[in-house]
């Protein structure tokens, strides 16, 4: 279980174990390789004259032997023929060693036909022994002239076969010479190749180790700069920067959702936070303008009452003028009584400047004149009240101002794609480019006008019925649409001032 | 770029493993090659020959003994039998002839093949080795009354007879010169007789044609002597009955510019003889088989080891090889 981890196991751990493994095994290999050849030549260079040797001293045995049966035949003595027989032992031991039979070696060849004739020796020598116990004096004689006779042929083939082993051993011994000087090479370059290699190994390893590291520290000085893309998953070698790696990309995805939580729960809180500042604020615009209203007039119920009374007396007396009129103002008032906080139809709007109209025909006789263009389809559109009559008030209270004759005020409603376009344009006096310029810059949506922008929401100055300016118009229109855009004024001093309003059409007001 | 780095440590680790695995390999190899001189392992199957013989020469050196000896060779191979070569220094010394017999007889070796120059010289060994149950061939030469076992050679009459024939075909040929190399300077030797013998049967001086007889000592060369005989007494032909003095005398003859001049019939099929035939230097060539003898000397003696019979007398056939059959001898290799 351990071997297989080992061997199969890609953590670093493992890589290093199996690589010295490796080198360990091949430093073996190498050193057993050369251990065994070292122990090889020395037992080879050992035993090369070890033959030689032999023969040298079979020849002393043969001289010897010869000797002990000459003075055996001169003398019969006991102690030489000891000799002899021990000799003869000696002369049996080297055939028994050397005997191999017949073989393609030379050497072989040469010592088996050697042995051959130790054998013939010994057996002229066997015959020397019983001629001359026998006292067969001419038999001995030439049995021993045998023996002498075989032991030249013997030595002349000893001496081929020594010359012969001298010249075998010294071709033997440069050849082994010869691959000692190859195997010292070879072990020397296993060596260096084997240090090479250790050096790309552990080279190519730290590279590996390293690469993971840098690829990790990449990686943090992202996150750390808010970049939290997740890590390309690639091999990288070992297990434990895999498992590094794995971990890191896990806690970099769980930081980036951790901060898009957080900052969805601030985006959500700052809305919030802005959606109720402008219901705050709206609030406030509203209050202050009814406040404004009720401190202008203090008792529209009953104003509204009195008039609804002046309008039965007129039609009793059958004034039928003053009956409309008095009808008219009512229904303005009325319209007006409704509050801010509602929500009318731009119908309401409309039907309310026609009462408007009404009421300034008869204060400025004929000398005003309000033309309408209206799409019916866009009449029912939901809209702030009292959004067009402070549009209106403004023309005659600041456009017409200086102009006795001519008044014309036209109102149209247009469908433009997805939104109305209400236009309220008068031919009075116009407005200087300052004032326009001013009256664009303010925005109620813009945080840093919010205390101004509060403050000029309601008209100072008299003349108003509602008691609102085009301030609070506009401040209302963009507080309603949640849009500073849907509020223009253009104007040329002393021709014209137009009122352009652009409400969508599916209305999504705050 | 860091894929291609990775690549490149992976070829150089596979070559450097692959020059490790090489190296260790050869040192295995080596420490084999040790241990294989230190314990014969490397022949773990040889083979161990059936038989010894031995071959009792006086010529080591000559192309006809070469091409002899690979025939024996070949034989000997085939018959898984070891063959000694006992060479003989001076071959008219008997007793040096002897001394070879003898340690052969006393090595107990199954048979013994005979070349020498006259084997009648080993006459006498040849009959103790008989005696000792040891096969004798004579090779080249017979030795009839030495009692060997079998002969093998060319017929020397025929061959002398045959070269007679080629030279009486030529009616200009009326001097004629036949160099005997130092293996036939025996004059008492069967070679030189049977030859000459074979020769004079078909062309003799009675028409008065010239035969001049050169017997080469071991120490002369015909390249010596060939001005000499040249000046003296020109031949037509000059047949030389040896390889190598068939080139020394062809070599000797282009120097002189005597080509043409004199006609050259020489002996054997070595390439440098053929290729002289084939431009027409030398006329012809007297072709004893000597590998063919060497094997079936050793066939022979291989029967007699195994008490079976064999020819007592077998004549291997020769060839006269002229300019028109030595072009197929390179149809044939």
């Amino acid at each position: 279980m351990i071997l297989n981890n080992v061997f199969r196991g890609n953590s670093i751990r493992n890589h290093i174990t199996r690589f010295v493994f490796m080198l360990l095994v091949c430093f073996l290999l190498v050193y057993s390789f050369v251990f065994y050849s070292t122990i090889s030549v020395n037992d080879r260079t050992g035993q090369m004259f070890d033959l030689n040797k032999e023969l040298s001293r079979l020849e002393v045995i043969l001289a010897d032997s010869n000797d002990s049966i000459e003075k055996y035949l001169d003398t019969k003595d006991s102690d030489a023929f000891i000799v002899y027989l021990d000799r003869r032992t000696e002369i049996e031991a080297f055939i028994e060693q050397y005997d191999t039979g017949l073989s393609y070696d030379e050497t072989e060849l040469q010592l088996s036909n050697i042995s051959q004739m130790l054998k013939e020796y010994l057996n002229e020598g066997e015959r020397v022994i019983e001629f001359k116990r026998g006292r067969f004096t001419t038999e001995y004689i030439q049995a021993f002239e045998n023996t002498k006779d075989l032991t030249l042929y013997i030595e002349r083939k000893i001496q081929e076969v020594s010359l012969s082993e001298v010249a075998i051993n010294l071709a033997n011994y440069n050849n082994l010479t010869e691959s000692i000087k190859q195997l010292t090479t070879s072990f020397l370059m296993v060596t260096i190749l084997l240090i090479l290699i250790s050096i790309v190994f552990i080279y190519d390893y730290t590279d590996k180790v390293i690469h993971p590291i840098e690829k990790l520290s990449k990686y943090s000085k992202e996150i750390s700069e808010g970049n939290y893309n997740e890590v390309a998953g690639e091999d990288l070698y070992f297990d434990e920067a895999m498992v590094l790696l794995d971990s890191f990309s896990d806690m970099a995805r769980s930081i980036k959702l951790y901060v898009e939580e957080i900052q969805d729960k601030a985006i959500t809180e700052n809305k919030l936070r802005i959606s109720e500042i402008k219901n705050l604020r709206m609030g406030n615009i509203v209050k202050e303008a009814e406040l404004k209203a009720l401190q202008s007039q203090i008792n529209p119920h009953f104003l509204y009452n009195t008039l609804n009374a002046g309008v039965g007396l007129a039609e009793v007396e059958e004034a039928e003028r003053t009956s409309d009129y008095l009808d008219h103002l009512a229904m303005l008032f009325r319209y007006n009584l409704k509050g801010l906080d509602n929500v009318v139809t731009l119908r309401d709007e409309i039907r309310n400047i026609e009462n408007y109209y009404q009421l300034m025909k008869v204060r400025f006789s004929d000398g005003i004149e309000f033309v309408f263009t209206l799409d019916e389809e866009m009449m029912d559109l939901e809209m702030p009240p009292l959004i067009l009559q402070p549009l209106v008030e403004n023309a005659f209270i600041h456009g017409f101002r200086d102009k006795a004759s001519e008044r014309k005020v036209e109102i149209s409603v247009i469908r433009e794609a997805e939104y109305a376009r209400i236009e309220v344009l008068d031919n009075g006096r116009g407005i200087s480019i300052e004032q326009l310029e001013m009256i664009k810059s303010r925005s109620i949506l813009d945080t840093d006008q919010l205390i101004e922008s509060h403050v000029m929401a309601v008209d100072t100055e008299h003349g108003h019925t509602t008691g609102l300016g085009v301030d609070n118009v506009k401040s209302r229109l963009e507080l309603f649409y949640d849009s500073n855009e849907v509020f223009d004024i253009e104007s040329k001093e002393g021709e014209w001032t137009k009122v352009t309003i652009r409400i969508p059409i599916e209305v999504t007001h705050v | 770029m860091k894929s291609q780095r990775v690549r490149n440590f992976q070829v150089i680790k596979f070559i450097l493993v692959m020059l490790l695995i090489v190296l260790i390999g050869y040192i295995g190899f080596i420490t084999y090659q040790i241990r294989s001189a230190e314990s014969g392992s490397g022949n773990l199957f040889r083979r161990i020959p059936e038989q010894q013989y031995v071959v009792i020469t006086d010529d080591e050196e000559s192309y006809a003994h070469l091409t002899f000896m690979e025939g024996v060779n070949a034989a000997s191979e085939s018959l898984n039998v070891v063959v000694k070569i006992e060479p003989i220094e001076d071959s008219t010394n008997e007793d040096e002839i002897e001394d070879a017999f003898k340690a052969s007889m006393y090595a107990h070796v199954d048979g013994i093949v005979v070349k020498l120059a006259n084997n009648d010289r080993a006459k006498a060994s040849i009959k103790k080795s008989e005696d000792r149950g040891i096969p004798v061939v004579a090779v080249g030469n017979d030795s009839i009354t030495s009692e060997r076992s079998a002969y093998i050679g060319t017929n020397k009459y025929n061959l002398g007879l045959s070269v007679g024939e080629l030279v009486l075909s030529d009616e200009e040929a009326e001097n004629v010169l036949i160099v005997f190399d130092f293996n036939y300077t025996d004059k008492k030797g069967a070679a030189a007789n049977n030859y000459l013998n074979g020769f004079l049967s078909v062309m003799n001086e009675i028409d008065g044609r010239k035969i001049q007889t050169l017997f080469l000592e071991e120490d002369q060369r015909i390249e010596s002597m060939i001005k000499a005989v040249l000046d003296q007494d020109k031949p037509d032909y000059i047949i030389a009955t040896d390889p190598i003095n068939s080139l020394r005398v062809t070599k000797a003859l282009i120097d002189l510019n005597e080509i043409g001049n004199v006609k050259i019939i020489a002996s054997s099929e070595h390439p440098d003889i053929v290729n002289y035939l084939k431009k027409g230097t030398i006329v012809a060539s007297a072709v004893e088989d000597f590998q063919l003898i060497g094997n079936g000397a050793i066939q022979s003696i291989y029967e007699l080891g195994h008490q079976r019979s064999t020819s007592a007398y077998q004549a291997i056939p020769f060839e006269i090889m002229g300019q028109e059959t030595a072009g197929e001898r390179d149809d044939l290799e």
